[in-house]
């Protein structure tokens, strides 16, 4: 079922970059995805010239004498990063892997902008080391899609046209599922709970509410598992 | 120090509302407004000559000469395509690429322009790309802001899908040997109306371009009933990216070669940088550069600071941390909010500076014993944008060899992308031709990204370090520099007669001004509700003059007057002993226009229409609970009519729950109804977020706040429900991006007097004791 052409695409589009590792797919679940993916797709091919897409990585990524390596998986690749002891997460993402869906909004974790996972776990990454990452499986918005497949919540927030700006999204995402992953059938309250901590300064809340409420009920018709990043078959 | 400097860009925003304003006012609003969209309209000639000059210049006769923009996007994978006009490219494969000639910002412009062309057009919605446009004049005035971009470019946009319209009409006439009145275009095909022959306009498009451009005069639109597109939801053309994580944003820039800086200024405002420990600073991991830059002494272009380089945003803003500065702070503010507010209340009782409007005689009415008379002092502060995004620029200047000519490349996240050309010219000697300029997706503005300080700052650092630079701000970079909603005071007096009728009205408004112009938003109209609905008025205005830089903040003007004015209402409403729905409706009167056929001006019909709306669903006169409130506010702002009614509850703490906020709107017919009522759920949770918690203050000229940890944003769970309804009345559509927020804080406060018969008057709640 997996479309050689979507990820001949994917590879092209992603050249460089670090994404979630391919995994099977349920032909039934990739069927609606590919639909809606397959008409958005040319359009991004075409807004990301190349050469500002995959630009070389900044010199901070080559080694620099007296820069410890630090061993981590990002989106399920190994990665080394050659960066300060002090560096958080948040700045190796975007200035050294390229990886720019994880956003600055604040430096001092209060704003959710930069939620990525860490072993499964939620975390502010502007305020987490990379040197205390050592062995750890760190996932980002970019890494959340199954190969060409759209995690549930990516569709859902695109079916029901949550974003304004769009800026604190990939952060409600990642926070969103991470909720999911732990309750497949969260409550207003639930989700209030969950997703607190990030801040939506246009003011979206209640499109997120209805849109971690249809993933949910996706979830539940397609018996699926909602563990982001690990095998969904 | 200065903060307005005439002819440059201090001046960028207020010209281009100005101008913004003057298309949308006078004769040539009567115009639109002619071209009603309760029927077919035929633009005539002199119709659509005034209306070229509305988009810029000529720029329809321009626009629909094919050419290729400079600066545009590679489209080379898109096979055979031919371009239309400026907006429109069609390929063999059926693929229609559509460019969207403003910034996004969240507003939903991005989607909401290519639909009102893709639509005229008769193109499937399914078959469109949409591209953010290059600047070029090509585009017309490429700005956002006032609410303006739908209202300017409604009749533009169709005019470009009309002219595709018949030249793919033209082109199945040719190649089906058919008259052209037998063919309609729709679903991206050109059909014989009366067999079930039909061509794509893919298999048109290389004759369609062969076609003579249409003339503008002959081009009919589209029966609003037939439309397909328009009116319907369509979910945002960037949302894959944005919840894929793409790059999309200003800041998400990447280019060779690029390095990354931090530019710190004075934390009082317009402080000069004498002497920093740049040594120690160039010492620390991954800086590659630090040093002094003097700037030009102007808040919206460079201001002095140090300009720190590095390999990572991290190791510019670590090492900002550890910078030391000597600042000369002798011409640097010295404001003080302390001072303000003791000065406003020495001055409530007073007459005021200046006149804004005197009719009638309201100390005649404020004598009559029988009448009731009230006066309140209201209050609200100064409040920061607060973008997600902070603000950003990457610029790559080249220095040319010898005998050629220095060019610079910039990508910004703004308002106004063309506003990057004067600088340029004014600080760097550049001309338009010399530089290119990128819009990138905002993340969020509410009027913020109009200044040109932070591209300044990452020109001169590109220029200084000759590399590319990211010139990125901390948050607090962001909160201390901000240019502020100003804050304000306002002393109110007005009476009711005997059989409870608003008889007389007066105000003493005071607003900041800087260098001696009121800032944004702060100064009183003579036009502002209800005075012009008033026999006995009595309005003036007395300027602070202070240094913190001020700007449009989301509705400027609006957003504070709303609160003030409809809390008051509310209060003589309430000392008349009436329902406060009855008393603003004998308020507004019966229906007619203040200026005839200008449609940025109210009109009252259109007022009691969504007055009635928003108290009809949201039950008004209905019992609620014990500690249960609700509460009635409307506005008129940005040519729009809205009213809400908030539903709150208050407990013996003071702890609030604002429940739901029902709204009716009028602004014609709507383009996006995703996006509209995105823009409305929005501005009214802006509105609450702001008036819950919100304060900025400045003592010594220090900006007091500098994150989210001290300036309190709403958070999901205190987000209401809103409940949303429009009235598509006939009128040309207009724009949503600020209109609905303005009722919001009237509406609360007044619910919270319903719930508690406690009169809120000073914004924050915060400041009233109040918590969420």
């Amino acid at each position: 079922m997996f479309n050689d052409m979507f990820n001949d695409m994917f590879d092209d589009m992603f050249d460089g970059q670090i994404l979630g590792h391919e995994r099977n797919l349920t032909p039934q679940f990739a069927g609606d995805i590919f639909r809606n993916l397959s008409k958005n797709y040319k359009a991004i091919a075409l807004r990301f010239p190349p050469d500002l897409h995959s630009s070389p990585l900044p010199s901070a990524v080559t080694k620099e004498s007296g820069m410890p390596e630090y061993k981590l998986k990002v989106n399920g690749t190994d990665v080394n990063l050659n960066v300060d002891v002090e560096m958080p997460l948040l700045w190796a993402l975007r200035d050294v892997l390229g990886l720019v869906g994880t956003k600055y909004g604040c430096g001092i974790a209060q704003c959710g902008a930069c939620t990525v996972h860490v072993d499964d776990m939620p975390v502010r990454s502007c305020s987490v080391k990379v040197s205390d990452l050592a062995g750890k499986s760190v996932r980002t918005i970019e890494g959340l899609a199954n190969g060409t497949e759209l995690h549930p919540l990516q569709q859902a927030w695109i079916d029901v046209d949550v974003a304004q700006c769009g800026y604190c999204q990939g952060g409600q995402i990642m926070s969103a599922a991470a909720l999911l992953a732990r309750n497949p059938d969260p409550s207003d309250n639930d989700i209030n709970t969950a997703l607190e901590g990030n801040y939506c300064r246009c003011g979206t809340y209640n499109r997120i509410r209805s849109a971690i409420h249809q993933a949910a009920d996706f979830y539940d018709a397609s018996g699926l598992s909602m563990n982001s990043g690990e095998d969904t078959a | 120090m200065s903060n307005q400097n005439p002819g440059n860009t201090d001046d960028l925003y207020e010209t281009v509302k100005k101008s913004l304003e003057e298309q949308l006012t006078g004769q040539q609003v009567e115009q639109l407004s002619d071209q009603s969209h309760g029927s077919p309209q035929q633009p005539s000639r002199r119709t659509f000559l005034k209306l070229s000059g509305i988009a810029g210049g000529g720029l329809v006769l321009a626009a629909i000469i094919p050419s290729h923009p400079a600066g545009a996007e590679d489209l080379g994978s898109l096979v055979g395509s031919v371009e239309l006009n400026a907006f429109i490219k069609v390929s063999s494969d059926g693929r229609i690429i559509i460019y969207s000639s403003n910034p996004e910002m969240g507003q939903g412009i991005k989607t909401a322009l290519p639909m009102i062309i893709a639509e005229e057009m008769g193109a499937k919605w399914e078959d469109v790309e949409v591209l953010q446009s290059p600047v070029d004049d090509r585009f017309g005035t490429q700005g956002a802001g006032g609410s303006t971009t739908i209202p300017r470019s409604f009749d533009l946009m169709r005019q470009m899908g009309a002219s595709a319209r018949e030249m793919f009409i033209g082109a199945a006439s040719i190649a089906m040997e058919l008259p052209r009145n037998e063919l309609k275009a729709q679903n991206s095909n050109v059909s014989h109306l009366v067999s079930d022959r039909s061509l794509s306009f893919g298999e048109l498009a290389a004759l369609a371009v062969k076609q003579a451009i249409p003339d503008p005069g002959s081009l009919v639109f589209k029966d609003p009933e037939d439309y397909t597109i328009i009116g319907t939801s369509v979910s945002g053309v960037d949302n894959l990216e944005i919840t894929t994580g793409m790059a999309l944003f200003g800041i998400d820039t990447r280019v060779p070669d690029m390095l990354y800086g931090a530019y710190h200024k004075c934390p009082a405002i317009g402080g000069k940088a004498i002497s920093a420990n740049l040594n120690e600073i160039k010492e620390m991991p991954g800086v590659t550069d630090a040093f002094l830059v003097d700037g030009n002494n102007r808040v919206r272009e460079l201001l002095s600071g140090v300009a720190i380089i590095g390999t990572s945003t991290w190791a510019v803003f670590n090492a900002k941390k550890k910078l030391n500065v000597n600042w000369d702070e002798s011409e640097a503010s010295k404001d003080s909010w302390t001072q303000l507010v003791r000065r406003a209340n020495q001055l409530k009782n007073d007459p005021g500076e200046k006149e804004v409007l005197v009719k009638g005689n309201v100390n005649k009415e404020f004598a009559r014993k029988r009448n009731k008379t009230l006066t309140a002092f209201y209050q609200y502060p100064f409040v920061s944008h607060f973008c997600m995004e902070p603000m950003n620029c990457t610029a790559h200047y080249k220095a040319a060899a010898e005998g050629e000519k220095d060019t610079l490349e910039v990508w910004i996240p703004t308002q106004f992308p063309a506003g990057a050309y004067p600088v340029a010219k004014s600080m760097f000697g550049l001309e338009k031709d010399q530089v290119t300029i990128h819009q990138m997706r905002l993340g969020g503005s509410f009027g913020r990204r109009i200044s040109t300080e932070y591209v300044c700052e990452a020109i001169e650092m590109s220029r200084r370090v000759g590399a590319p630079v990211k010139n990125t701000w901390s948050r607090e970079d962001d909160v201390h520099h901000d240019y502020f909603r100003s804050g304000g005071f306002q002393s109110l007096k007005a009476s009711v007669d005997r059989n409870g009728k608003l008889v007389a009205w007066q105000n003493h408004f005071m607003g900041m001004s800087i260098d001696g112009r009121n800032a944004s938003g702060a100064t009183l109209r003579n036009s502002e509700f209800p005075m012009l609905n008033l026999k006995n008025v009595h309005a003036t205005q007395t300027s602070f003059d202070i240094d913190t830089p001020c700007g449009p903040w989301r509705a400027p003007g609006a957003n504070t007057n709303g609160f003030v004015v409809q809390s008051f209402i509310n209060e003589l409403a309430h000392a008349a002993g009436r329902d406060h729905l009855e008393f603003l409706l004998e308020i507004i009167g019966k229906p007619r226009w203040f200026k005839p056929g200008n449609t940025r001006s109210l009109n009252t019909g259109r007022a009691a229409d969504v007055i009635k709306l928003a108290a009809t669903e949201a039950g008004w006169g209905r019992k609620v609970p014990r500690g249960y409130g609700l509460g009635l506010a409307f506005h008129f702002s940005h040519a729009a009519h809205v009213a809400e009614v908030a539903e709150v509850s208050v407990d013996s703490n003071k702890k609030l729950k604002i429940h739901n906020v029902t709204v009716a709107v009028d602004v014609g017919p709507i383009i996006n109804m995703s996006g509209a009522t995105s823009q409305v759920e929005g501005a009214v949770i802006d509105g609450i977020s702001t008036m819950v918690g919100q304060k900025i203050t400045m003592e010594k000229g220090r900006i007091e706040q500098s994150n989210f940890h001290d300036y309190q944003v709403l958070r999901i769970p205190n987000a209401p429900t809103v409940d949303i309804h429009f009235i598509q009345s006939d009128y040309s559509p207009t724009g949503l991006g600020e209109p609905a927020l303005p009722p919001v804080a009237g509406a609360v406060g007044n619910a919270i007097f319903a719930a508690t018969g406690h009169r809120v008057r000073t914004m924050p709640l915060t400041e009233e004791g109040y918590s969420v």
